[in-house]
């Protein structure tokens, strides 16, 4: 089984192969863990998020297309144009699977091609192809286009919208049509060097090591899930079973985060998207979860979806209710390329300024940026995706909106180093909080995604992480503790390419995980060596952070979920007390109070000596 | 239970592309376990999707039981399997002429890339394929029960439309 880095220039239009060795292999798997690896290596402080240096590395996780089953899993690298850090972005569907078909681990493409360009990729055969005529369409018409010019629909396709095109900084990298890899800027970085497409088709098959092995870990696999009631709850509604679950806590987000709980959820819930859009299910590559929905709700029977973080980020979030109106919003940034939590993110935020008088309807094109206002919701997308008007303003998100406005409303930009908040209210799950503020890539909740906050026993929060309160999603005591530990099985799943929905209760544990490799892949790795190799990959990535000027100061929340409590529902009267979780974090993860930066001992102690050394601040 | 011989000559396959989610597990398994690794190049059972339309139609020999694919192979490379119930292809024979794939109205036979065409064949009875689908979309019944269920479905369809019709007031 080949498991090579692909390197292509599109600046001279060269490319190479190599095989990746053995020992990064085993240091930092693949997928995101290798990725960060292959950045910080190739990028520097100087590097120009939107320059030529940038580098734009798509990576398979190690377990990524093989026999196991929710491998569907890749990952987007760059240094983030929107956070100034490590970025990236992270997607399922076949894309992935198909660069492991092709023997590509990953792909790492630098420079800029002087034309619009996309990437042609057929095992050891690399094309860079012109495509004038294609730049400028939406995700649809540009995917059909390139079926139609290779004459096979026998092909994966990896593309931006005009978001990407024009670099919005929330835009996503989309394939298999409305999958996004969304987060961190990906799409602008891919736009800023003219690349519209990345194109692979694979004829290779992967390693296994007993099909009758196969077999049984699937028949076991079932079995497990079963007795899950999550995954049920996935499996039939995906995560559009999510509104209920967290109104229910009191933490899902409306109006810009000024509220978090609906007395009535029945609009816009799971119940009414299966039962009136949802058409049929659908599934990433080797699934047994199937999460997805193919939806129609009027443009057209192939959209696929809708998550619960896009349908409320474009609707409670903006003040919609009306599930119709965003699902199709949601289409509409599928096929624009846009980030719907960062675009939603960003319409939310200026319909706060225009309810608190910073705004006027006339600078904004002459909309109507009352709450709720679908048709409004739409234009505005249409608006950042193409940078006109009001739309230049946000396409670069809230952040740098609200800059632009004034202080008043940089109080109101919902988001942690750049990054639009996710479609979950601190307030009621202190340990999100924390994950936000400390996350590599900005305000995130999947490098920690601290379910055992609200789902884990008093019982085993204490055995875990020293107290039963790291399992009381009010309390403070614990959490960092539990967000650094929550990090480190996380990071694995991104590195491996499986899915959090099999990883988040199923395959959490490295010794787990361990057990998976050898099936699949000539190679052995023990549960110690998986978890070091977690520690060491998210210590990897705050070191790109530290080289990029970034400190404790960088890991905070807005203003908001620190000083004004909730006023209704079940986290009523709850504000984040950060400083001491944050304290508690670094304390378990051996960084410096004072900077948030990793200690030399540590860095040494994870094999990142030689990393820490590149950098002038750990050479005094 | 049923002896083997018996009801395997009874079976057909029931494939539902409304439940197919298009997840391909199908072809994980029949690679691996016809060829040894995971490679859907070598997967007798292929999805075919448009996903531009949300359509996913899982696509395999059906075994006919007059079978054009046997009855144009100019070398006796296909044969019916009185046993199983099942057209089976022997590599050994085949001249590589595709007058089988060509002739298969079903789009059930693939070239291989290792030369000869790839076929289903029934797994000696196991069909992992449909063993393994998550969805439901793919099951391999007996002819009862393959004809019981088609008649429900469509008897289900017929009702739904008198119910429109109703509610239309015709």
């Amino acid at each position: 089984m080949k498991h090579r880095i692909l390197t292509v220039d599109l600046s001279s239009g060269k490319h190479d192969f190599q095989d990746v060795p053995l020992n990064l292999t085993k240091r930092y798997l693949g997928g995101r863990g290798l990725n960060a690896k292959l950045l910080f290596d190739g990028t520097s402080r100087k590097t120009d998020p939107l320059g030529p240096d940038n580098l734009l590395v798509i990576g398979a996780g190690l377990l990524t297309g093989t026999a196991i089953p929710s491998s569907s899993r890749f990952t987007i690298s760059a240094k983030s144009p929107l956070t100034g850090g490590l970025g990236d972005g992270n997607s399922g569907g076949f894309f992935g699977p198909e660069m492991r078909f092709a023997g590509i681990g990953h792909i790492v493409i630098q420079g800029k091609a002087e034309k619009p360009v996309y990437l042609f990729m057929h095992d050891d055969s690399v094309e860079i192809r012109e495509c004038d005529e294609i730049w400028g369409t939406s995700v649809r018409e540009a995917d059909g286009m390139i079926r139609k010019a290779l004459g096979t629909d026998d092909v994966q396709i990896l593309l931006i919208g005009p978001a990407g095109e024009k670099s919005s900084l929330v835009a996503s990298v989309m394939n298999n049509l409305s999958r996004a890899a969304a987060r961190g800027g990906m799409g602008a970085v891919m736009g800023s060097k003219n690349l519209k497409a990345v194109v692979v088709k694979g004829s290779r098959g992967t390693y296994v090591r007993d099909w009758g092995e196969i077999l049984s870990l699937l028949k076991e696999i079932q079995a497990v899930l079963q007795a899950d009631p999550w995954f049920h709850m996935f499996s039939n509604a995906g995560t559009t079973g999510l509104t209920e679950n967290y109104n229910r806590l009191g933490v899902m987000p409306i109006r810009n985060f000024q509220e978090a709980f609906l007395e009535e959820v029945g609009p816009i819930s799971s119940t009414e998207f299966l039962g009136r859009y949802a058409r049929k299910r659908k599934s990433c590559f080797h699934c047994m979860i199937q999460c997805s929905h193919y939806y129609s709700a009027g443009e057209g029977d192939g959209e696929e979806g809708a998550e619960y973080e896009s349908i409320v980020a474009l609707g409670p979030r903006c003040g919609n209710f009306d599930l119709k109106a965003i699902l199709q919003a949601n289409a509409i940034c599928n096929r624009l390329g846009l980030d719907t939590i960062g675009a939603g993110d960003a319409i939310g935020f200026l319909m706060e300024c225009f309810q608190r008088g910073l705004i006027t309807s006339r600078d904004a094109d002459g909309l109507d940026l009352s709450w709720g206002n679908g048709e409004t919701i739409a234009k505005l997308l249409r608006k950042i995706a193409f940078r006109e008007g009001i739309g230049d303003l946000l396409a670069d998100g809230s952040a740098r909106a609200a800059t632009q406005i004034g202080p008043e409303a940089e109080r109101l930009a919902m988001h942690v180093k750049g990054q639009a908040i996710i479609a979950s209210d601190p307030r009621g799950l202190k340990a999100w909080g924390l994950g936000y503020a400390v996350s590599s890539r900005g305000a995130c909740h999947l490098r920690a995604l601290p379910t055992a906050e609200y789902s884990a026993t008093p019982e085993m929060a204490k055995r875990l992480w020293g107290t039963e309160e790291a399992a009381d999603r009010f309390a403070t005591a614990g959490k960092g503790r539990l967000v650094k530990w929550c990090e480190d099985v996380r990071v694995l799943s991104d590195a491996l390419g499986l899915c959090r929905f099999i990883t988040r209760t199923t395959f959490v544990f490295p010794e787990q995980l361990a057990r998976l490799i050898p099936l699949v892949m000539p190679l052995e790795l023990t549960p110690g060596e998986l978890s070091e190799a977690g520690e060491r990959i998210n210590n990897l990535e705050r070191l790109f952070n530290v080289r990029e000027g970034f400190s404790r100061k960088n890991d905070s929340l807005p203003e908001r979920f620190l000083k004004e409590p909730l006023s209704k529902g079940p986290s009523k009267g709850s504000v984040v007390d950060l400083e001491p979780m944050i304290d508690e974090y670094y304390e378990a993860r051996s960084w410096d109070l004072q900077t948030g930066h990793p200690t030399a001992e540590k860095l040494i102690d994870l094999d990142l000596g030689e990393e820490m050394r590149s950098l002038s601040l750990y050479k005094t | 239970m049923e002896e083997p011989e018996k009801s395997c000559r009874k079976k057909s396959w029931m494939i539902d592309p409304g439940k197919c989610t298009g997840c391909r597990t199908c072809e994980v398994v029949c690679s691996i376990t016809h060829s040894g690794e995971l490679d859907p190049g070598k997967s007798r059972i292929r999805i075919v999707k448009w996903e531009e339309k949300g359509i996913d139609v899982p696509v395999v020999c059906q075994h006919c039981d007059v079978a054009v694919c046997m009855e144009n192979c100019p070398t006796g490379a296909l044969s019916f399997d009185d046993f199983s119930g099942s057209v089976l292809y022997r590599k050994d024979n085949c001249i590589g002429c595709k007058l089988c794939m060509l002739s298969c109205p079903c789009g059930g036979i693939s070239l291989d890339k290792d030369g000869g065409v790839l076929k289903c064949d029934l797994c000696q009875g196991q069909t992992y394929c449909a063993q393994f689908c998550s969805a439901g979309a793919i099951a391999y019944v007996t002819h009862d029960q393959a004809s019981e269920r088609c008649r429900k479905e469509a008897a289900a369809a017929l009702v739904r439309g008198a119910a429109v019709l109703d509610q239309k007031g015709s």
